[in-house]
């Protein structure tokens, strides 16, 4: 109960953000701009469609998560209203889930508006619903959901600026983790290649969501590696809050 | 009162020299069109490679390759309409496929780009092969590889062969069989064309097709027959 009322709160938090409409207006524009474009696209116009308002959904969905997250614990501690939420009776453990929750709330909202937008936009130019940008979607929004929790990780020891950085950087190794094993294979040393092993099995491996090019394409995503996918997910993401809990718990706010 | 004049003078000053400003910048841009500013598509020369890009675009690859399809769209209009000299649509084909290799439109339209307009057929078939690596169930790929074949290099053999291959993959249309047979029949394989034609006989929904496809199996048997027969004769005058 308590972290559903901590989570409420933040969700009404990030939708009084004026960065979330921003975000939200400015893919809609993108994804519906593409239509404008497409005549000059040589018959690639639905391709070009599909393929940005994917992209938008992740890309403004981390900017999302950059802008809002990576302030999330801090911003709480900066402005001291943390210790008049602990000395309630609410665990740092039900503070940092309700955190969670609330962000993800604020995610489901931009991701099913950006989805809603894209199937509007392929509607009108007579493809029809396409189940495979559904999934692609839902794919994109558990690789969100990472990010969030791997925000929420880093703001509970760092300032939000040193968070959103750290943040952006993940996501941007996230995206070639799984190049560290050839790279491996490559180095003489035996300890950078533990390193680089240990690299690839703690960090992300944000490419198992990326399913963008198999839906645009319409290849078939099967329900295993939908299942697989956010069985990784959501595995992760508990990983990342249970170090978040403990090391929030060990701070010393005086 | 004397500060609200200022105030007001200070706010109009402001606003003309914002002006005179963005006229400036418009004035300098107009003067490097066509001189420094790159003619369209020309700052992909510059790409380092697809793979590279493909790394640097953070699982955004798909979205990239179409920010370069346009580029490459672009880029062929202008050379096309100016000096008809299309030196950097191999590398741009390359970057587009390499960051989207499931892009089967761009392999098909580099290679007809690469072999009709920029005379470099060679480059075209490696295209289209790098797209048959990739999309190995495509029949579209293994037709147009065999249509540059048959169009451009006259290889009757090498035409005959891909469009065989591309009326075996799935979803390939009926004309693809009819291409096949036509071409294997012109290149001499007599056994292949039959089957072939007995092939499109058999899955075309068109009558008249059908009817054709008919008279060239009946036409094709008796031609396997003769030539039987006169192998046979030869093997027994030997």
């Amino acid at each position: 109960m308590k972290v559903i009322a901590i989570a409420r709160n933040t969700f009404r938090e990030a939708l009084r953000d004026k960065a979330l409409y921003v975000l939200v207006v400015f893919s809609v524009v993108l994804v519906g701009a593409t239509r404008v474009i497409s005549p000059l696209a040589l018959g690639e116009g639905v391709k070009i469609t599909k393929d940005v308002g994917l992209s938008a959904i992740s890309f403004f969905g981390m900017l999302a998560i950059i802008v809002m997250g990576a302030g999330l614990v801090h911003k709480e501690i900066d402005r001291k209203t943390i210790f008049m939420i602990l000395s309630k009776p609410v665990s740092r453990r039900q503070f940092i889930l309700g955190k969670f929750l609330g962000m993800a709330d604020a995610l489901v909202v931009m991701v099913v508006v950006m989805l809603l937008a894209l199937q509007l936009v392929l509607l009108t130019s007579r493809v029809g619903l396409d189940v495979l940008v559904l999934k692609a979607g839902l794919l994109t929004f558990v690789e969100l959901l990472v990010m969030t929790s791997i925000a929420i990780l880093f703001s509970s020891f760092s300032t939000t600026a040193l968070s959103a950085s750290l943040t952006f950087i993940i996501y941007g190794v996230g995206h070639f983790s799984g190049d560290l094993l050839k790279f491996a294979d490559r180095l003489p040393s035996e300890f950078a290649r533990y390193v680089c092993h240990l690299l690839y099995y703690v960090l992300p491996d944000l490419e198992v969501f990326n399913v963008r090019g198999m839906a645009v394409h319409g290849s078939d995503i099967s329900t295993e590696r939908l299942l697989a996918a956010t069985s990784y997910g959501v595995l992760y993401v508990l990983g990342a809050l249970m170090f978040s809990v403990l090391i929030f718990s060990r701070r010393d706010f005086k | 009162m004397k500060l609200l004049r200022r105030r007001g003078l200070t706010q109009v000053l402001s606003v003309l020299a914002a002006v005179a400003f963005l006229c400036g910048a418009f004035a300098v841009k107009r003067g490097l069109r066509g001189g420094i500013i790159p003619q369209p598509g020309e700052e992909l020369m510059y790409f380092p490679s697809g793979k590279f890009l493909k790394q640097a675009s953070l699982g955004h690859n798909s979205t990239l390759a179409d920010i370069v399809w346009l580029r490459a769209i672009q880029y062929y209009g202008h050379h096309r309409l100016t000096d008809r000299r299309y030196d950097l649509i191999g590398h741009i084909f390359d970057v587009m496929t390499t960051l989207d290799p499931g892009f089967t439109h761009a392999y098909v339209f580099g290679a007809l780009v690469l072999a009709q307009d920029a005379g470099r057929p060679e480059e075209a078939l490696a295209l289209l092969r790098k797209g048959m690596r990739h999309n190995p169930a495509d029949w579209y790929l293994a037709f147009e590889t065999g249509f540059i074949y048959y169009v451009v290099l006259r290889d009757d053999e090498s035409a005959g062969r891909y469009f065989s291959l591309s009326c075996k993959l799935p979803g390939a249309p009926e004309f693809t069989a009819r291409f096949a047979a036509f071409v294997e029949e012109r290149a001499g394989h007599t056994e292949t064309a039959l089957k072939l034609w007995e092939e499109v006989s058999r899955i075309s929904d068109n009558e008249r097709i059908k009817e054709m496809a008919e008279e060239k199996v009946g036409k094709l048997r008796r031609q396997l027959e003769e030539e039987s027969r006169v192998s046979g004769r030869a093997g027994s005058d030997a």
